[in-house]
């Protein structure tokens, strides 16, 4: 059982293909839960949150070590003021929950921060995608990732270099929660759309295209 | 809606945050600035003046600038022409400041406390 469960499930260290494949054996809507038939809700904390406690406690302990020290002529105590203020500024911003809610019944998703609503939007504006990352070497590393407009994005896999298990499990995942699935091209012949944005008119597409060209 | 809905998160939009980030750090180097000229032309208190933390003001300009050019870069590619303005005032500002600051420290090296260790 892993030490990372509800609200903490995205802030495990090893987040590689296999650990994702052994949570979706156990839930397969993951890393959402079904609170009814067709409406996906995912509460979690950003991970973000340990990294400014672990500056904060850091800058602080260092800080006391500081002042006990012997002084020399420069005076370093201004690098732990600002350890601590982007420590608290890290914790604060991040402190609250997040809920996401995927609702198929009214084809829209909910973002809330602290029970305020952030973001609502229609279902073609969230998607799965993989992600890759070249290393020195031309190597190329995918990561997993659910995001959408005004979302904040959730690594589900980071940096794997076997791209037909990663790409299985994406799609495996966005054909359960029934969302858009991109490939980590812009263009390609591997994305999965099942929502569509409205078909613009036709005046409003020579607007654009006119607006383009100028 | 209630209007501390935006202020629940204590934050700024990410295209926005790093160019806040070096007006911030801009403001608190003018303060030290003004402070550093005010003491060495008119009090003529050299030692209140900021040499004890010449290495803290380095990185921290440094770390200033190196955030307004990442803005300046990131603003250049989003074509968005206010937030351009906004990133490459950060960038000319902070530029000036580091100029103000090395100029001064060439004028005041004189009044340096002398260490011999």
């Amino acid at each position: 059982m892993s030490l990372f469960r509800g609200p903490f499930a995205l802030w495990d260290f090893n987040s590689s293909e296999r650990k994702l494949a052994q949570k979706l054996q156990g839930n397969k809507f993951f890393p959402f839960q079904v609170q009814q038939p067709k409406v996906f809700v995912m509460e979690y904390y950003k991970d973000v949150l340990w990294k400014g406690a672990l500056l904060f406690s850091l800058s602080l302990v260092a800080s006391v070590f500081y002042f006990k020290a012997e002084k020399g002529s420069q005076n370093f105590a201004g690098f732990f003021i600002y350890g601590i203020t982007i420590g608290l500024w890290l914790i604060a911003s991040n402190m609250n929950k997040r809920r996401l809610i995927i609702n198929h019944n009214k084809e829209l998703y909910q973002f809330y921060i602290k029970g305020r609503l952030w973001q609502e939007g229609p279902l073609y504006q969230i998607y799965v995608r993989l992600v890759a990352q070249r290393d020195s070497y031309g190597k190329l590393f995918y990561s997993l990732i659910i995001n959408g407009y005004r979302l904040e994005m959730l690594t589900l896999a980071s940096l794997s270099s076997k791209f037909e298990q990663i790409d299985v499990l994406g799609r495996r995942i966005a054909r359960h929660l029934n969302l858009n699935y991109f490939d980590y091209e812009d263009i390609s012949t591997r994305h999965v759309i099942r929502h569509k944005p409205p078909e613009i008119e036709e005046e409003e597409e020579e607007e654009l295209t006119g607006y383009q060209n100028v | 809606m209630s209007w501390k809905d935006p202020f629940v998160t204590v934050t700024f939009p990410s295209k926005v945050v790093l160019t806040i980030a070096s007006i911030l750090l801009l403001i608190i180097h003018t303060g030290v600035i003004i402070g550093d000229l005010y003491h060495f032309l008119g009090s003529q208190r050299v030692d209140l003046m900021s040499f004890h933390f010449t290495i803290t003001l380095l990185f921290s300009q440094v770390a200033s600038f190196y955030w307004a050019l990442l803005a300046t870069i990131y603003t250049l590619q989003a074509e968005d022409s206010v937030l351009m303005c906004f990133a490459l005032t950060s960038l000319a500002l902070n530029f000036a400041v580091f100029i103000v600051r090395f100029v001064m420290e060439f004028f005041t090296i004189a009044y340096r406390e002398e260490r011999y260790e």
